[in-house]
């Protein structure tokens, strides 16, 4: 493992927030700031795990527990919101 | 104290301080059985209330507590803990390890268990224990139900979560790692198969409860508004527990699943019928059932197309059920079926089990849900799958390895008997429940024309009750006076009979091996394995009461919770420290894992349960903002800039975590040290800022309880915080040690998987700075 | 007569409970039969595939078998769910020209608006033959309205509003009861249902004095 990686990674880890700020600051529809702005967090995360947690180097096995997680959280929010979607509460 | 031999069975010591997994699976397996004397005696109180509507037996509040202790009692510490008394024997035995991969873990989950239920026991006696139902309601219990007692319950569901949570790495990684070379991964025995399906399982769903138990709690004890405001509410819990509920059904089910499997063979003298269709369908059902929870909540008024979702998978999910029953059954053609006692509970259960998933389909059709939900049919329907199918097929598992487990045979005769009174006793009492389906649940007042049928189940319920002692006299009765079993009493084909009953500490004279895909055992070379393995430990128990006196100190008297904090902190840096030898087979069958160790590997699985515990923390931020019509716009409530430094300077430690890895790797004590101390460092920075955050939010009257988008961002960053300091904790720990030299050339692989902790709370804010400061 | 909640249930009601105990008896009946043929006799051989001890799990061929058995339940399911869907379609659907009432949920009772403002607590009186459709809601915990003799039941969510309706044909009271635990009174949160004859109820409604 090259140490120049982890100031690679940290490099586009710190651009990709200054990204996240600038794209705040744009004026974009609503969605379209909010589209991005949630797609970079992913992007950063996927940095992160792939290069800090190392799973870019370990088998694909390993990271299939954490990504069966996701899918999970991923089910868990994508059925729970869309079921009140268009629902008036209060 | 020599803690390489067990003291002897006698002694006191050996039960408080053991880590080998037969004797935590016999401590399991007691008090498992003890709480179902609780939950059984509680039911049959209110069950003797319901012989005659208007009977004073039970006030309705003690009615209420009654109802739901014993269904929580049941389904938590009775049924599940019952399945890991027989998996903690079993599995290793059936895989041919020495012992599980983490043996103080395995004792740390036993404890913690047994102190969470001693909390729960213990909110009797404070004003009121849970009274709002097993499935905890809202807004019933976040503020309807303001009793002591219901938050020292609901602690010690949070215990039970954090054991779950540790023996649900500990099977992962020893199903795994720690099998005999040639067990492949589909050769497992049907139990181990059970096992390792209902660990993944709890993986994902108990996190999920945990999630909503720390969001319920900090709505009780803080004040956060999650569940008093309509916009999350009753159906943000509806979702958050039947995630974890629904899975939890199969949780409860699938080691009774494998138990079917294992004893069938033994008993019908054939190959089980398509054992890998069996298998497969299994792994369709784990993972259909984090798709279906919806089904209980088909009145809530949800959207249509989630509604016809949930339908389908609903229903879906009874083919496979369909396959495996009916491989059970085909099974038994052309078989030699000996029906002993084991073999009876199978059938029977299946039987019920049959009757169970029929009425199943029943409330998954959403038109019939609409009448029978919350009456009478959905209590026979869940009893004839988990008291029936689980419970039942679960005691067939207990007498199919009694003579593994104590070496002597219990008494056929009686068990025989067991099993014709339980046949009765169950149907008497639950069959009425079907037909009585008009009738409201939990309630103490009913219809004059339903007196005959709930009389009738009254009966059936001291049959049932009654039907336990004789087990448990034939259990007690035979340990002393029972036939010698021998190794293997049934003719059994599975590993766990090919050793001695009961086994040795180390489980096998010999590793076992399938190679040449028949079982041949390698010649133990005693002087290549240098020290004996470690089977005693102080820590677990200490550890455990340590978190029961914290916990319990929150609901009685705050000195309480100092000392356990204090015992806390001694407690784990006693398990730190304590010299502790198991080691990992040498020969050992580990698809998909061989490149991983088995510490790498439980870290990730770890990790993998936080991954939903946050998830399900930031969908529930999703979900309420959804439902709130008005939300204030970024920058208004939260200042983007705290939420910009931090990010950076989170950021920024995961980099040094990084580099004091790369250090420890070329060897230098100096930049370890330094760049570990940079992470502190900076990870207190992380918190001060937070804590000004916080401060002026407060000197702007902004607290927990100001609206959802105040509870929401305080209870996610609060959690993320709380992780945050205990990784600092944990810094301060790996700084001193590094400080004196520690992972320099070896060792380094701790601070590899520190990392994967810290990144991980890294990750997570990377998600929350731009969900609550910016979107 | 259009059809009422009650008659959309007992069909679907009847046509699951006559699948499903026939499926349950046929299943069972084969599971003793097989039991009982296969039982073990003293004289009797082990079959020649008995598991030997020690051994790798092995299993019986028989995909062919399950595959047509499962063929076989999946029809009765599917047939079960698109009967649901049809019914379903049904409940959803409320037949016009209905009476609109709000029911208000609270520990412990029911609270019922009619639709020109007059409010009782405990009592819904209703015509026959008109159909009903209620806008239920809770003033605090989550309770469950359950009229179960007309096979009607509905949510009660604090802070949100579901919809129910029914249409009885026959004038009698009829008990409302809570189906989902919302404290010490769930036992005793009951409410009448009176369904009267239209002319009686049209004299009573509009003696009624409203604030």
């Amino acid at each position: 493992m090259r140490v120049w990686v982890y100031f690679a990674v940290f490099a586009a880890l710190v651009l990709m927030t200054v990204l996240e700020l600038v794209v705040f600051g744009m004026p974009l529809p609503r969605l379209i700031i909010d589209m991005s702005i949630v797609g970079l967090a992913g992007g950063k995360a996927l940095l992160i795990a792939l290069f800090f947690q190392h799973l870019a180097y370990e088998p694909k096995s390993l990271s299939s527990f954490a990504l069966l997680g996701i899918g999970g959280v991923v089910a868990f929010l994508i059925l729970s919101v869309y079921s009140i979607i268009g629902i008036a509460f209060g | 104290m020599d803690s390489h031999q067990l003291p002897p069975s006698y002694s006191i010591k050996r039960w408080l301080l053991t880590t080998n997994h037969k004797d935590v699976g016999i401590l399991y397996l007691v008090t498992s059985l003890y709480f179902l004397i609780l939950g059984g005696v509680l039911a049959l109180i209110f069950r003797l209330q319901l012989a005659q509507p208007g009977l004073n037996i039970l006030s309705p509040p003690a009615f209420n507590q009654a109802v739901t202790i014993h269904g929580l009692v049941m389904v938590l510490f009775v049924v599940s803990p019952l399945a890991f008394a027989l998996a903690n024997y079993v599995v290793p035995l059936q895989i041919g390890a020495r012992d599980l991969a983490f043996p103080r873990l395995n004792a740390l989950s036993y404890w913690l268990y047994l102190f969470g239920g001693l909390l729960v026991m213990i909110s009797f006696f404070q004003d009121r224990t849970l009274d709002v139902g097993w499935t905890l309601y809202q807004p019933l219990t976040s503020v309807f139900s303001p009793y002591v007692g219901v938050n020292t319950g609901g602690l010690g569901l949070a215990l039970l979560t954090a054991s779950v949570t540790v023996s649900t790495v500990n099977f992962v990684v020893t199903i795994f790692r720690s099998r005999a070379k040639g067990l492949r991964l589909t050769a497992l025995p049907m139990f181990t198969v059970g096992v390792l399906l209902t660990v993944l399982m709890m993986l994902y769903a108990f996190p999920a409860l945990l999630a909503g138990i720390i969001l319920l709690a900090s709505d009780r004890i803080l004040g956060t508004v999650y569940f008093t405001s309509p916009q999350g509410g009753a159906i943000l819990w509806d979702h958050i527990f039947w995630f974890f509920g629904h899975p939890e059904v199969y949780i409860v089910l699938f080691p009774a699943l494998g138990v079917f499997g294992d004893i069938l063979v033994t008993f019908s003298r054939r190959p089980l019928f398509a054992r890998r269709i069996i298998i497969a369908a299994m792994v369709v059902v784990a993972t259909l059932s984090f798709l279906v929870w919806g089904h209980h909540m088909f009145l809530t008024g949800m959207h249509p197309d989630v509604r016809r979702a949930f339908t389908v998978t609903t229903i879906a999910i009874s083919l496979p059920f369909d396959a495996i029953i009916l491989s059970f059954i085909y099974t038994l053609a052309k078989a030699r079926i000996e029906l002993k006692t084991p073999m009876l509970f199978v059938l029977g259960s299946i039987a019920i089990f049959i009757i169970g998933g029929i009425t199943g389909v029943f409330l998954g059709s959403i038109a019939l849900d609409y009448v029978l939900r919350g009456t009478y049919f959905v209590v026979a329907h869940f009893h004839y799958t988990m008291a029936g199918g689980a419970l039942v097929g679960l005691i067939a598992g207990v007498y199919y390895w009694y003579p593994k487990m104590t070496g002597r045979m219990f008494s056929e005769k009686l068990g025989r008997i067991h099993f014709i009174l339980t046949m009765i006793g169950f149907n008497t009492l639950y069959f009425p429940f079907f037909l009585s389906w008009e009738m409201p649940r939990r309630v103490p007042i009913y219809v004059e024309s339903l007196v005959p049928l709930q009389q009738i189940a009254t009966v059936g319920g001291f049959i049932f009750g009654a039907s336990f002692l004789v087990m448990f006299w034939n259990l007690l009765y035979s340990l002393r006076y029972g036939e010698p079993a021998g190794s293997n009493p049934w003719g059994a084909h599975t590993l766990e009979w090919m050793t001695e009953s009961p086994p040795p500490p180390h489980n096998f004279d010999g590793t076992p091996t399938f190679v040449d895909g028949k079982l041949s055992f390698i010649a133990a070379n005693g002087a290549a394995h240098g020290e004996p393995e470690t089977h005693l430990s102080r820590w677990p128990f200490m550890l455990s009461l340590a978190s029961f006196l914290a916990l319990l100190g929150l609901t009685t008297h705050l000195l309480v919770s100092v000392v356990g904090v204090g015992l806390l902190a001694f407690s784990v840096l006693g398990l730190a420290g304590e010299r502790f030898i198991s080691r990992e087979e040498d020969l050992g069958e580990r698809w998909p894992f061989e490149r991983v160790d088995r510490m790498k590997l439980a870290w990730w699985t770890f990790i993998s349960s936080e991954v939903v515990l946050f998830g399900v923390i930031l969908s529930a931020y999703v979900y309420v903002r959804t439902a709130s019509s008005t939300w204030p716009a970024p920058g208004t409530l939260l200042d983007i800039g705290h939420g910009a430094v931090n990010t950076f300077i989170l950021l920024t430690s995961s980099l040094t975590v990084v580099l004091a890895l790369a250090s420890s790797r070329m060897g230098s004590r100096t930049c370890t040290a330094g760049f570990l101390a940079a992470t502190l460092g900076l990870g207190i920075l992380f918190l001060f800022n937070k804590y000004n955050e916080w401060s002026e939010l407060f000197s702007h009257g902004i607290t927990f309880s100001s609206g959802l988008p105040a509870s929401t961002f305080f209870l996610t960053t609060g959690i993320h915080g709380a992780h945050v300091f205990a990784g600092l904790l944990a810094l301060g720990y790996l700084f001193a040690r590094a400080l004196k030299g520690a992972y320099v050339g070896k060792g380094h692989e701790t601070l590899e998987y520190f990392g994967y902790y810290w990144h991980f709370v890294d990750i997570v804010w990377v998600f929350i700075f731009p969900l609550f400061y910016l979107v | 007569m259009v059809a009422t909640t009650v008659d959309i249930f007992t069909s679907l009601w009847s046509i699951f409970s006559t699948l499903g105990v026939l499926v349950g008896v046929v299943v069972m009946a084969y599971m003793v039969y097989l039991i009982v043929r296969n039982r073990a006799k003293p004289e009797g051989p082990e079959p020649e595939d008995a598991p030997k001890p020690g051994e790798l799990p092995r299993e019986q061929k028989g995909a062919k078998k399950l595959l047509i058995s499962v063929i076989l339940s999946a029809s009765i399911v599917l047939t079960l769910i698109s009967l649901t869907f049809i019914a379903l379609d049904n409940l959803d659907r409320p037949p016009a020209g209905a009476m609109e009432v709000k029911v208000i949920a609270f520990q412990w009772g029911w609270k019922f608006i009619y639709p020109n403002g007059y409010e009782s607590i405990g009592e819904l009186r209703i015509p026959r033959g008109t159909p009903v459709k209620l806008y239920v809601t809770s003033q605090d915990v989550f309770h469950n309205m359950g009229i179960i003799s007309l096979r009607l039941k509905v949510d009660a969510i604090p802070g949100k509003t579901n919809i129910a309706w029914t249409r009885v044909y026959e004038t009698g009271v009829y008990d409302i009861r809570c189906f989902e635990l919302c404290g010490d009174g769930h036992g005793v949160m009951i409410g009448k249902l009176v369904v009267m004859d239209p002319e009686e109820f049209n004299s009573w409604y509009s003696s009624l004095q409203v604030s």
